[in-house]
């Protein structure tokens, strides 16, 4: 369903990404062949970043990559849309393991696909599954778990330390929020616990709420402007 | 990778009669002026250290080197510390990120995996050259760490960030001393005072302010702003304040005052 990555338009990675075979952080990790990667010249890619896996991978303008982040294409090709900031040690995608290590290619590759549309806000030390789709303008915050085929709906935002199991479909501008006691049972689905979208934050009849379209709108705005200080301050450190 | 701590892991800042304090150059910006203005003895070699900088109060001070540090960073402004600053231990398979604009105040320990975001420094718009930078202080110090603080495998510190007047800054991260961080928590928050102890697996947001000898359980997610107000117990997620912590916590050798303890187990 999900269109594979154009064949890549923009065979190099920006000038200040060095994929070198020192960066992989985990030393012994199974060699894996090098990622086919693309991505748009604008894109801040810190050097840090660790790429592997037999599938495509292309990132998109202005999204910003921090430093210590995976992202393993080991199941399905990889798509990051445009304006993401993904935070440190996020893993997008299942990190090789030596079993299973290009074993799988081939045929369900698609389903395994990865697509993090535009604007998506992914928090540290996130794990991403394979068969994920997060659409735009979605927030995943820190220490998230998304489960295998997990979709994430636009504008959504899925809070600290929450786990989404396998196949969770996150509605769009809901917030998923809270969480019982740390036990951390997989099976457990968080519920949606309340919606705030443009229409029931005026029938819940919050005082003071803004409508949540103009609060999202001004989210946004601070995305696009910690994108911007960002680029400054992780190309700035190269060659400084 | 098997998480055991390889022989002479960590690498601790001694005092430089030990090394060859001459390969260094030394910088004179934000990292000298931003520790306690102790001044020194000037320093007999004082030709190697370059142009002494000016303390913010105007009164010239210079550091001796006599501490450093045997690891071979790109940039060693993180070493160059005066010697009460001494033997911070960190781990060789550390991640940090941006030494310009990290303080450690001494015998703070830094495990490995531990990302210490430095490079998220505040970045005025002064921050032009580096004699600007020697006057502008703290301004430059993203990440600044108490004695005896302890980071542990995989923990995350980052420098909290907020929009000011349309422009998005980062500020620093003030970690106080006798701090302890768990494993794979990640710390945005704007201050965590003395004697805090963070457990595993926590999330502090950011600009959010731990108050002094406050104790965050394990699995905590502190939500973005929150003041955990001082000798709490907060846990859950989000957080909420579920009970006081004991009026001698973090005292030494007592519950939350093994600061020292730990620092001696790391080798």
């Amino acid at each position: 369903m999900e269109k594979k990555p154009p064949p890549s338009q923009l065979l190099r990675p920006p000038p200040h990404h060095r994929p070198s075979a020192t960066q992989a952080p985990a030393a012994g990790a199974p060699r894996v062949a090098p990622a086919k990667l693309s991505a748009d010249p604008s894109a801040i890619i810190a050097e840090q970043t660790y790429f592997c896996g037999p599938y495509p991978i292309s990132i998109g303008r202005g999204t910003v990559i921090h430093p210590r982040v995976r992202i393993c294409a080991t199941e399905g090709p990889i798509k990051i849309g445009e304006g993401c900031i993904i935070s440190e040690k996020s893993v997008i995608g299942t990190y090789p393991a030596p079993t299973n290590a290009g074993s799988e290619a081939g045929s369900h590759s698609d389903e395994r696909a990865i697509v993090v549309s535009n604007n998506v806000v992914i928090g540290a030390q996130v794990m991403v599954h394979p068969g994920v789709r997060v659409h735009s303008f979605a927030v995943v915050d820190n220490q998230v778990v998304v489960g295998r085929g997990v979709d994430v709906g636009g504008h959504a935002k899925v809070c600290a330390r929450c786990e989404l199991v396998s196949g969770a479909r996150v509605k769009e501008w809901s917030v998923v929020w809270g969480g019982g006691k740390g036990g951390g049972l997989k099976t457990r689905v968080k519920a949606q616990k309340k919606v705030i979208s443009p229409f029931a934050a005026g029938e819940m009849g919050f005082e003071g709420v803004m409508e949540g379209r103009a609060i999202e709108d001004a989210r946004l705005m601070a995305v696009k402007r910690e994108r911007d200080a960002l680029s400054r301050l992780i190309v700035g450190k190269k060659r400084g | 990778m098997p998480p055991k701590v390889a022989k002479g892991e960590y690498i601790e800042t001694v005092p430089a009669e030990m090394v060859l304090a001459q390969a260094f150059a030394w910088p004179a910006q934000a990292t000298a002026s931003m520790f306690s203005p102790t001044p020194t003895l000037p320093p007999p070699s004082s030709s190697l250290l370059g142009s002494p900088s000016l303390s913010p109060k105007g009164k010239p001070f210079s550091f001796s080197p006599t501490t450093t540090d045997l690891r071979t960073w790109e940039d060693l402004s993180i070493l160059l510390t005066p010697p009460k600053e001494t033997g911070n231990k960190i781990s060789r398979r550390s991640q940090i990120h941006g030494t310009h604009h990290i303080s450690l105040g001494g015998k703070s320990i830094i495990m490995a995996d531990a990302v210490v975001r430095g490079d998220l420094f505040r970045s005025s718009s002064s921050s032009s050259s580096q004699s600007q930078s020697s006057s502008s202080g703290n301004n430059n110090i993203a990440i600044n760490i108490g004695r005896y603080t302890f980071i542990s495998r995989s923990a995350i510190l980052r420098p909290p960030s907020r929009l000011t007047r349309g422009v998005h800054t980062y500020t620093t991260l003030h970690i106080g001393s006798h701090v302890f961080v768990g494993e794979r928590s990640v710390v945005e928050a704007a201050k965590v005072e003395d004697n805090v102890t963070i457990g595993k697996d926590c999330v502090i947001g950011s600009m959010a302010i731990l108050k002094e000898r406050c104790q965050v359980l394990d699995g905590c997610v502190v939500p973005a702003g929150m003041v955990v107000p001082s000798h709490c117990v907060v846990g859950g997620q989000p957080a909420r304040i579920v009970g006081d912590t004991a009026i001698a916590y973090g005292v030494e050798g007592l519950e939350g005052g093994l600061s020292r303890e730990r620092y001696r187990s790391i080798r």
